[in-house]
């Protein structure tokens, strides 16, 4: 229990004067000293500087009286912040992360030149420079001819198809000569990773390696893929694109169509809405889903902060009857109680922020193998938040006991 | 005697008692909704990744080079229901089945080659030997197709591309010539892809238009699956017996392709594995946030409520000082205290349990627009944790308790 000793007070005056000290801040006293002259003066200096070390006795001393009790609050407002924080944290870099998910989607955007002519290879440089542009790659789409019968080529980086999802039986092709083919080839032609194929094209025979099939599930599947430089020569267009494949952020979409438009101007281009709907619906339903499971967890930790609060200032009713019965004003005493309960807040809010930042760093690590890049005003938000979590959970009791008759209080009734 | 206790201490502290049932009610709702949640947040959001299109392409198989080059094979219309007929019918959530042929549309004179298609938008098929219907068509497998009029339902109707409309400066409304026939435009459609340079059809009227009696080019399936693992990329042929059986009821994109290709008489139905392979990452990383999400909440509002009930019960250390002044030994603090704790934690978790039924629906007709299953296992759960964090909430007092002596508690030192 909190003992009540006031070794400074019992020497320095009489209850009135106790008062007055309680009931001047010291800013204000501050003030008013500046204004007032000769032995008033004097008098009042000593008496705000008396105000201040009273309170700020009285505070330290209930601190370190009340440590476990002070650690337990600022414990409770640590876990309302940090939940909240770590919620936060992860709505907001959820978006990024699900984008590089769905990066195996490929190409949101479609930049296709009019029927009958190509786009160049400057085109596609200029593309690739612009803003939000993560990806840009060529394609070039012509025909040639296996046993007099007709077949698609698709010329790109075959690098780029690593991670787009694709089924490969056999190797990726690292070399010049080597080429896949789509799965459905395998049942028209017999083929094999490892057989040699003779593509005919512009009257002239060349000998590929087939070093892999590839399933795609697409229109893809009955058509070869070569490298760029390969289906220039195959189809004898140095230097020109029959497509260029886009991938702009999620999200930045249309100015990214935008700008391609403006520098790309004679092509036609597309943004594809399959995958933008199906992240954008995706995402809708997890933040929904976040925000909802915030909202009931804060109710709890809410509950846990008033609860822990209330107890602390209704176990002190005596105290605040007894610093009645000295005198002490209600402004003089919700003061004292702001301080602490200030105290509290940021204790709780600063490390409620520590605690949430590493939860949703070591949830986001967990779930995406990546950390996130919270938003900058995070800190500055938990802060506020355990202020207004411990200062509001503090009023109403403080309130409630500023109503007691001392008396009553003191009596132990 | 004990049991009087308690009763007086529910009766007298109304308050107090109340605050720690609510938190311990709530903590226990938010853990039961939660659990509830992670039960089906798998199937749920398997669901919604649903709105990233079809995951198998049925295609008529190939047999020569000739089928690639362009000779034409269908598949039968009749088989299209028969999806729902294999052993993971219930995963079929959508078919959508297409008919493509070449055409000629003019407007004003103006003849262009088109891609003519033939399709169902939303169309109830019977199931065969159920009463109820199961709805087909481009609205089940791609939902992000936007359609603008009314979908052609006559065959005299067409709907127009985008990109096509407004080459040919046509609306809906007006009326073209498809292969010299007047058609209605009754729409038009953007899709973002290829779509949007073709014209669609009802598939049995373009089917009669055409006389292609009972034939389809292609059919997209999307399907409720299992994320492909380590196992599902084995080669079917090379399995062992039991190593089919048990690949073959999996719920794998793949084995769900092959047994839609079983029911597709001519067929080769092949995963579009970008899309597979997207939804399997994005179900794995989103199913493991949900689970450590779970756990950082379950485990902050644990702690939250036990701060809650060591606040509450620390406050009635002075009465603990009198009963032990008045001769309880140390058994009988420790038994009033846990069966106080018992007290709360049955009745808390009892609210908590009712409470979570309610927040579970809530949560999941808010997110997934669908109930979630409430499982039986929960109610002992609910009670159980809430037991377990209402007594760990008395340890701290109880020690407390033990250790006081009465006639310093007593004196309020």
């Amino acid at each position: 229990m909190f003992k009540l000793s006031f070794p400074q007070a019992a020497r320095v005056g009489n209850p009135s004067e106790n008062k007055e000290r309680f009931r001047t801040d010291s800013r204000q006293s501050g003030d008013k000293s500046r204004n007032d002259k000769g032995v008033i003066l004097i008098a009042n200096r000593n008496k705000s500087r008396t105000a201040t070390k009273w309170f700020l006795f009285f505070f330290m001393r209930s601190i370190s009286q009340r440590k476990g009790r002070v650690v337990i609050a600022s414990l409770s407002v640590m876990l309302a912040v940090a939940v909240v924080t770590a919620m936060l944290g992860i709505t907001f870099g959820i978006r990024e992360k699900l984008g590089a998910e769905l990066k195996a989607y490929g190409a949101n955007i479609i930049v296709a030149p009019q029927k009958g002519h190509y786009l160049d290879y400057e085109t596609l440089e200029s593309i690739s420079r612009l803003n939000h542009v993560e990806e840009a790659a060529g394609q070039v789409f012509g025909r040639v001819f296996i046993n007099k019968q007709g077949v698609e080529i698709i010329g790109l980086e075959v690098s780029r198809l690593k991670d787009r999802g694709w089924r490969l039986f056999g190797n990726w092709p690292d070399k010049k000569g080597e080429i896949l083919a789509g799965v459905n080839l395998k049942d028209a032609l017999r083929l094999e990773p490892g057989r040699t194929l003779a593509l005919e094209s512009e009257g002239k025979k060349t000998d590929f390696t087939v070093s892999g099939l590839f399933e795609k599930g697409g229109p893809e599947d009955s058509a070869l893929i070569v490298s760029l430089p390969e289906a220039w020569e195959l189809t004898g267009a140095a230097g020109r694109l029959s497509a260029v494949l886009v991938r702009g952020k999620s999200g930045e979409l249309e100015s990214v169509a935008k700008s391609i438009r403006a520098a790309a101007p004679a092509a036609s281009v597309k943004t594809l809405r399959q995958v933008a709907f199906a992240e954008e619906s995706l995402l809708v339903k997890i933040q929904l889903l976040m925000a909802l499971v915030t909202v009931v967890v804060l109710s709890a930790t809410v509950i846990s902060v008033a609860s822990t609060m209330g107890a602390n200032v209704l176990e002190r009713r005596e105290e605040i009857g007894l610093m009645k019965a000295l005198g002490a004003t209600r402004k003089g005493i919700s003061s004292f109680y702001s301080a602490e309960a200030i105290l509290i807040g940021l204790a709780g809010g600063l490390s409620g922020f520590l605690f949430g930042y590493f939860s949703a760093q070591a949830v986001s690590k967990g779930a995406f193998n990546s950390f996130i890049a919270a938003p900058s005003y995070l800190p500055l938000f938990s802060l506020a938040m355990g202020l207004a979590v411990s200062v509001t959970a503090a009023y109403f009791p403080v309130r409630g006991a500023m109503k007691y008759e001392p008396a009553v209080i003191l009596r132990g009734e | 005697m004990l049991l009087n206790i308690i009763k007086k201490s529910f009766v007298n502290q109304k308050k107090a008692m109340a605050l720690m049932v609510v938190s311990i009610a709530v903590g226990t709702a938010l853990t039961a909704s939660l659990i509830t949640l992670s039960f089906e947040i798998s199937g749920k959001v398997s669901k919604e990744l649903r709105s990233f299109g079809a995951n198998i392409l049925v295609e008529p198989k190939i047999e020569g080079l000739a089928d690639i080059s362009g000779q034409k094979r269908y598949l039968r219309l009749e088989d299209v229901i028969r999806t729902k007929t294999i052993f993971w019918r219930h995963n079929i959530v959508g078919v959508a089945p297409f008919l493509e042929t070449d055409a000629e549309i003019s407007h004003n004179g103006k003849p262009l080659d088109v891609k003519l298609v033939g399709a169902w938008h939303e169309k109830e098929l019977p199931l065969p030997g159920e009463t109820k219907s199961f709805t087909a068509g481009i609205k089940t497998v791609s939902p992000w197709w936007r359609l603008s009029g009314k979908w052609p339902d006559s065959t005299d109707a067409i709907m127009a591309g985008s990109s096509l409309a407004a080459r040919l400066g046509i609306k809906a409304g007006d009326a073209a010539l498809l292969d010299g026939k007047v058609m209605k435009v009754s729409g038009t459609l953007e899709t973002g892809g290829d779509e949007d340079n073709q014209v669609f059809m009802d598939l049995e009227s373009m089917q009669e238009f055409k006389d292609m009696k009972g034939k389809v080019s292609r059919v997209f399936v999307s399907a409720l699956t299992t994320p492909m693992d380590a196992f599902a990329y084995k080669d079917p042929g090379t399995m062992s017996k039991a190593e089919y059986e048990k690949w073959y009821c999996t719920g794998y994109v793949t084995s769900i392709a092959k047994q839609v290709e079983e029911v597709f008489k001519g067929s080769k139905a092949k995963p579009i594995w970008q899309v597979a392979e997207t939804e399997g990452k994005v179900l794995d990383r989103l199913e493991l946030l949900i689970y450590l999400l779970c756990f950082i909440v379950i485990a902050a509002s644990a702690i939250g409520v036990s701060t809650t009930m060591i606040m509450s019960l620390l406050r009635r250390i002075e009465e603990l000082g009198l009963m032990k002044a008045i001769g309880a030994d140390r058994a009988k603090v420790i038994s009033i205290f846990l069966s106080e704790g018992l007290a709360i934690g049955c009745i808390g978790g009892f609210l908590g349990y009712l409470l979570s039924i309610a927040a579970s629906q809530y949560i999941g007709m808010k997110v997934f627009s669908a109930g979630l299953e409430q499982k039986a296992i929960l109610f002992p759960i609910s009670i159980g944790s809430a037991i377990l964090i209402a007594v760990a909430g008395t340890v701290l007092p109880i020690r407390r308790a033990l250790s006081i002596k009465p006639g310093i508690v007593l004196k309020g030192e």
